[in-house]
């Protein structure tokens, strides 16, 4: 055994050489700055939070003829809720809920499923498998289902052939219906994701115990599942409400006359260069996700869903 | 399958009602891109199958252009929301504000795409607007027009949209990793910036190079946001918009949705496979090692 | 200064800290620990899970900052310095191998840094690989390894870099309990053979009376007492020592006499006499008393009143058949209970649940406690 490979007992170990050179220099000791790291803190207040917050103070501007001018008239805000506006507003708030109803009544049960009988290194593979769709851009997956919903469409020309209708159902597109068909084709991966987060909260154990307790499928679900699957559930339902409230994609593409929702009535008000207008319904959009939210921590303590992330 | 005592058909009706899901997902999508080889459009009582659609489209010097917009907003995209995320995901696991931060990470998820870019597009006039009140103030040219709108202020819009996504994905990337390794790089002599691109990237690389993947791709099939936020320029799915509009849905339009459809699946097909492949490969390597082997 | 026959130190300092202290939140990690790790030591930091040993090992290691308090290597102040820039190396307890590299790699690591020339770099890795006792190994990949050469592959990526200090937290945890035993003993012929200063933090008693030159015993962030394996055992200073180290029974009682030699003390229902200890013993101060169980016999007729045992009449409950020996219960008349420690005789145990008898223990053995 060589005993004089290591001779160490008299300097006091080795200091790497510090690597000198500009790089070196401009980057610091570490070869990163600390600073770097607030980069994404601080883009996001920037860009994000700030603009937000600006929101509630330009909805109280006046409009002027090309842009608007500081003051503060709530004159915005009358216009939207003396208008049909208001009325239109809680309409796509009641479609956007049934989508949500939808979407989960559809989805949930497949993260259910997905969590109980498939072994755990397979189940991010379920995962992948809506990616998919979640992938393929939503102006693609709305404006197909013209052709799938239409008079001359797939479902229509398939209920024809077999004879079940004579007429085309012309209430599926360009109606109410058709948004909320479209939303929750749009919005429902997103379910999907939210219920497999949600079901982490889930451990496989517990529908053992479930079972040795006697319990009944639907009663364990009920009173054991989704109560732990809840934050992640709440989290997944408001992400689909506020953004069929708020995106004025699928109205435009498949809601026909009078279908209107938060999102086109600001784009609305931008083509008709009333940016109070705009503003005050952004302002009242964001106080609904924020109240929504608010409420779900009180009842779910959504912070539990960040604990898959640790 | 992990119930001795539950019923194949019922495991069977699950797995179907699963894929029949998605199918139903897909099946417009690809019947959108049936449609796109099709000669005579859609309605039409005969197929015959062509590519000329695309032929069409991918000749026409204005798509083409809006191609390359989008190219080049993808890219900026992919260059800045990954670091960023990066950076986000490092600085998560550091602070002790979590809560907080994610929130604020996480906020574009929550606030929907018209909202989002109207109170930006009425932010960056009146950043405009201030800086250029500076600028005369000043008597110097240096503030004017930075946030006019055009390329930056679009990929300000599409970094806002597509940083949570990566961040989640180098989240969920990076629990795995131990971060004892760094620190076992570190007591070698490593700074910290060696330490992460010789120790942790080679095993974070997947999450990463997906990331950029799902970046990309919400970069070029996002047109909300972009029209917004954009000028001077069209993107391809401005464009597609536009047309479904105005023109309702030609051939041509058919055919766009296929270009966009066909790209994101190719792209997702393979991180699928690659994905499958790999699990595959350290299943097999697991087992090995969980051989039992003498106490040395 | 009294020193085990393996010990290798020098005299010299190699690791000092000065009050040091750590917080997270309202959690104070480590408070105001100083300690003296002499060159060529094997320095075990031992306590119970969460006390702060870890903690303190990290301080010195550069991988995490001081709130209060200095960090000496060598007479130097490195408490501002990360951990690349110290003269010390860690051994983490699992997952610290660079899986994507091989053991070759993993070892060369810290080398390829210092931009040392690839001949030299093999011949050091080459040498290195065979101190472990992993010579060959070179291209097998952290994932073919079982978790004994794991750590002897950490072990030689942290020697190789010819730091003075190596720091080890709590290396053979994740090991079973024979593997435990046998690389217990090569991380002591390694530190006997290289001769540099090891720093060894665990929870585990065994291991440290094993292989330490000194213990230090670290709870709730503070220092309890330090010496060597031999005192902290037979002699603990403190009350939380004796509770924590071997298997004693710990009793109170009042101080009613003292002498140069020794110290009566009045139990409630028994007096007994115990050796003077270093501390300043004032007569009516409350005292704990520890009485080690492996000393203890147990008798059926009260012994002779000598001067070199102390006795008591107790209620014997129970035996404990353990393999070696047998573990008795007994209950005191104040209705606490001792153990007593006997080792397997080939002859059946005499007393049965109930019965009157004796616990007889040498003076000399016992222990008193003021803190």
């Amino acid at each position: 055994m060589p005993d004089n490979v290591l001779d160490i007992r008299s300097e006091g170990g080795r200091h790497p050489p510090a690597s000198e050179g500009l790089w070196a220099r401009v980057l610091g000791e570490n070869g990163i700055q600390k600073w770097v790291f607030y980069i994404p803190v601080v883009f996001m207040t920037l860009f994000l939070a700030v603009p937000m917050a600006l929101t509630v103070v330009w909805s109280v501007f006046e409009r002027t003829q090309f842009w608007m001018a500081p003051g503060f008239t709530l004159f915005a805000y009358e216009t939207f809720f003396t208008s049909a506006r208001a009325e239109n507003y809680l309409f796509s708030m009641l479609h956007a809920a049934i989508a949500v109803v939808i979407s989960f009544a559809l989805a949930f049960p497949i993260a259910v499923f997905v969590r109980r009988r498939i072994p755990a290194a397979l189940q991010h593979r379920v995962v992948l498998l809506f990616i998919l769709p979640f992938m393929i851009s939503e102006l693609v997956r709305v404006f197909a289902l013209r052709p799938v919903l239409g008079r001359n469409g797939v479902i229509n020309t398939f209920l024809m052939d077999i004879g079940v209708i004579s007429e085309p159902i012309t209430v599926i597109l360009f109606s109410p219906v058709g948004v909320v068909i479209g939303d929750v084709i749009s919005f429902m991966p997103f379910m999907v994701f939210a219920g497999f987060l949600a079901m982490e909260a889930v451990q496989g154990y517990v529908f053992e115990v479930c079972e040795d307790l006697g319990a009944r499928t639907l009663r364990a679900f009920r009173e054991v599942i989704v109560p732990l699957a809840a934050p992640g559930i709440f989290a997944g339902s408001v992400f689909i409400f506020v953004n069929s409230v708020g995106g004025a994609l699928v109205p435009i593409l498949l809601g026909g006359p009078g279908a209107v929702n938060a999102g086109l009535i600001v784009n609305q008000a931008i083509v008709a260069i009333d940016f109070p207008l705009a503003m005050a319904i952004s302002a009242i959009m964001m106080a609904t996700l924020m109240l929504l939210l608010y409420i779900g921590h009180r009842m779910f303590d959504l912070t539990k869903i960040l604990e898959p992330l640790n | 399958m992990q119930d001795d005592y539950g019923s194949i058909w019922s495991y069977r009706a699950k797995w179907a009602y699963l894929l029949a899901l998605v199918g139903m997902l897909l099946a417009p999508v690809f019947y959108v891109i049936y449609i796109s080889f099709n000669e005579y459009g859609f309605a039409a009582r005969i197929y015959e199958f062509t590519l000329e659609w695309y032929v069409v489209v991918l000749g026409d010097k204005i798509l083409v252009a809006s191609l390359e917009w989008t190219g080049y907003l993808a890219l900026a995209s992919v260059l800045s929301s990954v670091p960023m995320g990066l950076l986000a995901a490092k600085f998560y696991k550091r602070t002790r504000h979590k809560v907080s931060f994610v929130t604020l990470m996480l906020l574009p998820l929550f606030v929907p795409a018209d909202i989002m870019a109207s109170s930006l597009l009425v932010y960056f006039k009146n950043l405009n607007r201030v800086f250029e009140g500076l600028s005369d103030v000043l008597g110097s040219e240096l503030f004017y027009g930075w946030f006019e709108l055009g390329f930056i202020t679009a990929w300000i819009g599409q970094v806002l949209y597509t940083v949570p996504y990566a961040f989640v994905v180098i989240l969920i990337t990076m629990s795995r990793y131990r971060d004892q390794q760094t620190e076992a790089a570190r007591g070698c002599g490593a700074s910290a910036w060696q330490a992460f691109w010789q120790v942790e990237f080679p095993q974070i690389w997947v999450g990463v190079t997906s990331s950029c993947a799902f970046v990309a791709i919400l970069s070029f099939n996002e047109a909300t946001r972009t029209a917004l936020l954009k000028g001077g320029f069209d993107t391809f799915a401005n464009v597609l918009v536009a047309q479904m509009l105005n023109i309702g849905m030609s051939e041509e339009s058919y055919a766009m949705a296929g270009i966009m459809s066909i790209l994101s699946i190719v792209i997702i097909g393979s991180i699928l496979i690659y994905s499958v492949v790999r699990t595959e490969r350290l299943e097999r390597e697991r087992r090995i090692k969980a051989q039992p082997l003498m106490s040395q | 200064m009294d020193k085990k026959i393996s010990d290798t130190s020098t005299g010299d300092l190699a690791v000092e800290t000065f009050g040091i202290s750590k917080s997270y939140g309202q959690v104070r990690a480590v408070d105001e620990i100083s300690v003296k790790v002499e060159s060529g030591q094997y320095f075990v930091l031992l306590g119970p899970s969460g006390g702060g040993k870890t903690t303190l090992l990290r301080l010195i290691g550069g991988f995490v900052k001081p709130d209060a308090g200095r960090v000496l290597l060598h007479g130097q102040e490195v408490s501002s310095l990360p951990p690349n820039k110290r003269s010390t190396s860690m051994v983490f307890q699992s997952y610290a191998l660079f899986p994507h590299m091989s053991v070759e790699k993993n070892v060369s690591y810290g080398l390829k840094l210092l931009k040392l020339p690839a001949p030299e770099i093999a011949e050091k890795v080459a040498s290195i690989l065979e101190l472990v006792g992993l010579k060959g190994y070179n291209g097998r990949m952290p994932h073919e390894l079982s978790g004994g050469q794991q750590q002897r592959v950490q072990l030689a990526r942290s020697l190789v870099l010819e730091s003075d200090i190596l720091l080890l937290d709590e290396p053979l945890a994740s090991l079973d309990a024979n593997l435990r035993k046998d690389m217990c003993h090569e991380l002591k012929r390694i530190q006997e053979q290289v001769g540099i200063t090891f720093i060894h933090v665990t929870h585990n008693q065994e291991e440290a009376l094993t292989i330490a030159d000194r213990i230090a015993i670290i709870a709730d962030g503070k220092m309890i007492e330090e010496g060597v394996p031999k005192k902290i055992y037979e002699r603990p200073r403190k009350r939380f020592t004796a509770d924590f180290i071997g298997q004693n029974n710990l009793i109170g009682g009042k101080i009613i006499g003292t002498d140069s030699n020794h110290v009566t003390i009045d139990l409630g229902f028994a007096t007994v006499t115990v050796p003077h200890s270093e501390q300043s013993l004032d007569k009516g101060a409350e005292v704990t008393i520890s009485v080690p169980a492996e000393m203890i016999e147990i008798a059926k007729e009260a012994p002779q009143d000598n001067d070199v045992s102390q006795f008591l009449q107790v209620v014997y409950e129970k035996e404990t058949y353990l393999g070696f020996g047998s573990q008795h219960q007994i209950l005191l008349p104040d209705g606490n209970r001792f153990v007593a420690m006997t080792k397997s005789s080939g002859e059946p145990f005499r007393l049965t649940h109930g019965d009157d008898a004796y616990i007889v223990w040498p003076t000399a053995a016992a222990r008193v406690h003021t803190s």
